[in-house]
């Protein structure tokens, strides 16, 4: 017979801590990696060009004129890389003889005038001064070009690397100017203080406080006025000079010049070629350009 | 016009018009003395900090270091070494090479240098982190470079800035006994600003407590618990808070006395501050340990209604008159809520206010 | 004192380069609109005689006409495209990294490779369309659409810096508005819709001006990809200004476009600084 205090355990008695919560449902299930999906699929769609660049720079003429520009390189041969590199290789030259200088320049001059905004004494010019950049910023070159063409022109400069770099470091001057504004009122005023107290003027705290201390940002204004002005086109176009054109005016005129078929393998290694410095700053750079981008939109 | 004192302020004004921060502070601070300004956030005690320094220009009055006008003169020629509240160390500089910027921007030899930056880290036992960057020492590491900063100046005059806020209770109470130790060493004139009343009464030889920029007493930490100037004083200064109760002055059989919602109280040693002329509507000012309690009930007629246990001490609260007295006990004695005990004035450490303007009378 | 000069000569660069670089020579290209300048800037004085030409110019016409469509498209999709980014990173907490970093690549590159690839993929032979079986659309051949396929080149460019914007301001938001969300039962993109884009609104005003200024100023990308053509159908006032500057030579007529340009993005900026105003930042 069986005493009242026995039981026998048929069904499963859900203790306090091993609770079994019953799956989602299906709709629930799908809908949580709908975001991975969608993703994938738009991530698909953004590297199709990078791709298609790779694979048709791999390709040969014949690949390229019976096949689909998507489909991946059968038989892949260096023949264009070939001759985009001897084509460009000046070019490559030129856009490194023009954007290192540039870079430097550029962004000494703009944490000089940032530091320059943010602390001197001159209140009502600087804020004018800082307004007028940040319009400066957003008016289109062309307003600009032909009094700078004339002006460098007036000096010798026109047509010479020279002449390209000074462009790019006046036009790049608002951005660069507004960024290190931005960053150096940032900094705690008692730092600059205590500068003070040990005795040290405007340029003292500049080279010895200001500078060393924002290292970061200046790796990211480099790394933004890099990208900037080695993918540019009109400066390099209007004020380096025809010998001494960057890559991204070079590849056009690859473009242009070609009669009858064009050599897409060659096109594609060329962009490649000229895109791939940038590239390769930027992916390996990815967080701090990031917040470069950001810190020139927002103050904008 | 001077008279060697190390710091002399004079009618010192700063602000303009309705944005008036420091009305006509007047203080002398010799050389050689603690000075600590304190008062509520906002009483204008970091302006004055940064007036002296140089960071603020005052907008009128008279300012005076080391005997020479300083008016318009910059931070950096004042003559002065100055602690900040966050230390403001410069984070890319190892410890040795913040104690020695100010010598390397003065232009003092490397050898001189290194002597003073190793005399100074050693009077703060700092030697042992010499060669690291701030962000990798501890707070109150941190805060000794920065006083090192200051002291190796070898200037006249040191301001601090609360340097202690930043730092836990523990560490706030070990450097504030070694700031008092240095003092004693280095007996260097220092104006300290804070807002914590122990760090002030502890550390200072004179205290200067503002509220709303106005100066409200000058004296000693002993003057100013014992003889608060005003009400304001009387209430910011010593914790527990200083009971006030309001009353009147008045004559009975037994001679002057003081008529009070808790009861009367006989003047006694009050009586010689009570002058004829003195306003009839008082304030008295008593401290919690200065109000006996008599489980008996003695004296004037109260209930306990809470008590606060604090470990060393208990602070009982009694509902006496319709208004509520706090006195300050020994912990072995036990009261509870609802009890009735009898309260007891100590007159001699009493103060009487004028009930209008707040004044001491 | 010798303060003052120390600082002086650090904002003297900004201050000489502003006056004379930005402000002076925009001044001078306004001046040079009202002028008969053709290859030199020697022109005698004609009050708005360039303007009535510039407006009377065919590819001109078309440039303002083809802008607005571009604009139009451009932002549009940038926008809906870098939203709808934006929203499903923030779904998607994991290698963020990994997605911001493809997603945003086009902004790393040249607007001359971008037109340059583009034109490739809108080939009708051996682009895009070979996946759906040969021969198909000339997009680029085709006047009436071309102006749209230069859109879409630079939206693929543009759709990544939309979405690190708004990323960023979503991140901002209190995460606890999201609990309550949950716990009251809103579905997701309700969610979105109604409580967390509005609030981001600041974020969406200043990527649609970035985009509409970059708009404006579109240059590389039309030279890469169609160069103008088909005819007049992908040109652009930007393009337009240096054509006239430096191929055909007419100062004057050149200078007048860039001014109407000037003016477009002045307006743009006025009116971008009002929504500021009115959204509170």
């Amino acid at each position: 017979m069986v005493t009242p205090t026995m039981t026998t355990r048929t069904t499963a008695r859900p203790t306090a801590s091993r609770q079994v919560i019953p799956p989602p449902p299906l709709h629930v299930r799908r809908a949580r990696h709908l975001p991975t999906l969608l993703l994938v699929g738009a991530a698909a769609a953004f590297l199709l060009p990078l791709w298609v660049m790779l694979a048709g720079s791999l390709k040969s003429m014949d690949e390229i004129r019976h096949g689909s520009l998507l489909m991946p390189p059968l038989r892949p041969t260096l023949q264009a890389w070939r001759q985009a590199v001897d084509a460009l290789a000046p070019g490559l030259v030129n856009s490194l003889l023009i954007t290192v200088p540039a870079v430097l320049l550029s962004t000494l001059l703009g944490a000089l005038s940032g530091y320059a905004l943010a602390f001197s004494r001159w209140r009502a010019g600087s804020r004018t001064l800082s307004n007028l950049l940040v319009l400066a910023a957003f008016i289109p070159l062309q307003l600009f070009i032909y009094p700078a063409v004339l002006g460098l022109a007036w000096v010798g400069l026109f047509g010479s690397l020279a002449g390209a770099v000074l462009a790019h470091v006046v036009f790049g001057l608002p951005l660069t100017t507004i960024l290190f504004k931005g960053h150096f009122e940032q900094l705690p005023l008692e730092l600059l203080r205590a500068a003070q107290i040990d005795g040290a003027g405007f340029a003292r705290i500049f080279f010895s406080i200001v500078l060393p201390v924002s290292m970061p940002m200046c790796a990211v204004v480099m790394l933004l006025q890099f990208t900037g002005i080695w993918n540019d086109f009109i400066v390099g176009l209007v004020f380096a000079g025809g010998e001494n054109q960057p890559m991204t005016v070079q590849l056009t005129n690859i473009m242009g010049t070609t009669f009858g078929e064009r050599a897409y393998n060659v096109e594609m290694a060329s962009a490649l070629f000229t895109a791939a410095l940038p590239l390769l700053v930027y992916f390996y750079s990815g967080r701090l350009f990031v917040r470069g981008v950001l810190s020139g939109a927002m103050k904008g | 016009m001077t008279t060697g004192a190390a710091i002399e302020i004079r009618s010192c004004c700063v602000g303009y018009g309705a944005a008036q921060v420091l009305h006509d502070i007047d203080l002398d601070i010799a050389e050689g003395e603690f000075v600590v300004l304190v008062g509520p956030s906002g009483c204008g005690k970091s302006t004055l900090l940064n007036t002296i320094a140089g960071f603020i220009d005052h907008s009128a009055g008279h300012l005076a270091i080391s005997g020479r006008d300083v008016t318009g003169v910059s931070p950096k020629d004042r003559g002065i070494g100055m602690v900040f509240q966050s230390y403001a160390l410069y984070p890319h500089m190892t410890a040795r090479q913040n104690l020695g910027f100010a010598l390397k921007v003065a232009g003092v030899p490397r050898a001189e240098i290194a002597r003073r930056v190793d005399s100074v880290a050693q009077l703060l036992q700092l030697q042992p982190v010499l060669d690291q960057r701030p962000g990798a020492l501890s707070g109150g590491q941190r805060q000794r470079i920065a006083i090192g900063r200051a002291l190796v100046r070898d200037a006249a005059v040191y301001l601090f800035d609360e340097p202690l806020s930043n730092l836990d209770a523990l560490l706030r109470n070990e450097l504030r006994v070694e700031l008092k130790r240095l003092h004693q060493t280095l007996r260097k004139t220092m104006v300290y600003v804070t807002h914590d009343q122990v760090e002030a009464m502890t550390l200072a030889d004179r205290l200067v407590v503002l509220n709303q920029g106005r100066v409200q007493q000058i004296g000693t930490p002993l003057e100013v618990f014992t003889k608060p100037a005003n009400r304001f004083v009387a209430s910011f200064i010593g914790s527990p808070a200083m009971n006030f109760i309001d009353g009147s002055v008045g004559h009975d059989a037994a001679g002057p006395m003081l008529e009070l919602p808790i009861g009367r109280v006989p003047l006694d040693e009050l009586a010689g501050a009570v002058a004829p002329s003195a306003p009839a509507d008082i304030v008295l000012g008593v401290r919690p340990e200065h109000v006996a309690l008599d489980a008996n009930g003695a004296g004037l007629q109260g209930t306990v209604t809470l008590t606060e246990p604090m470990g060393s001490q208990t602070l009982v609260r009694v509902r006496c008159g319709g208004i509520e007295v706090s006195s300050l006990q020994a912990p072995h004695l036990l009261f509870a809520p609802g009890q009735p005990v009898g309260l007891r004035l100590d007159t001699r450490f009493c103060s009487l206010f004028d009930r209008a303007s707040g004044r001491r009378i | 004192m010798r303060e003052r000069m120390v600082e002086g000569l650090f904002i003297a660069p900004a201050l000489v380069l502003t006056l004379v670089v930005f402000v002076g020579t925009m001044v001078w290209t306004v001046g040079l609109s009202f002028t008969s300048s053709r290859a030199l800037p020697i022109g005698h004085w004609v009050g708005a005689a360039q303007y009535v030409r510039l407006w009377n110019n065919a590819r001109w016409t078309a440039s303002v006409e083809n802008l607005a469509g571009y604009a139009l498209a451009y932002v549009l999709l940038s926008l809906v495209v870098g939203v709808l980014l934006a929203v499903l990173l923030d779904r998607q907490a994991r290698f963020e990294n990994a997605w911001r970093t493809i997603f945003f690549y086009p902004y790393a590159v040249s607007m001359i490779v971008a037109g340059l690839v583009w034109q490739w993929l809108l080939n009708p032979v051996v682009g895009l369309q070979s996946l759906f079986g040969g021969a198909g659309f000339a997009w680029l051949s085709n006047p009436r659409l071309a102006i749209y396929a230069v859109a879409l080149a630079g939206a693929w460019q543009s759709a990544g810096l939309v979405m690190v914007i708004v990323l960023a301001a979503l991140k901002g938001i209190d995460p606890e508005i999201r609990r309550a969300a949950a716990l009251d039962g809103i579905p997701v993109w309700r969610m979105y819709v109604s409580l967390l884009l509005p609030q981001v609104r600041g974020a969406l005003v200043a990527a649609t001006l970035l985009l509409a200024m970059a708009a404006a100023r579109v240059y590389d990308l039309v030279v890469a990809m169609t160069n103008g053509g088909p005819g007049n159908a992908t040109e652009l006032p930007a393009k337009f200004v240096m054509a006239y500057l430096f191929v055909r030579q007419n100062v004057g007529l050149a200078s007048a476009a860039a001014t109407m340009l000037l003016l477009a993005v002045a307006l743009l900026l006025a009116v971008g600084w009002a929504a500021r105003r009115a959204i509170g930042r």
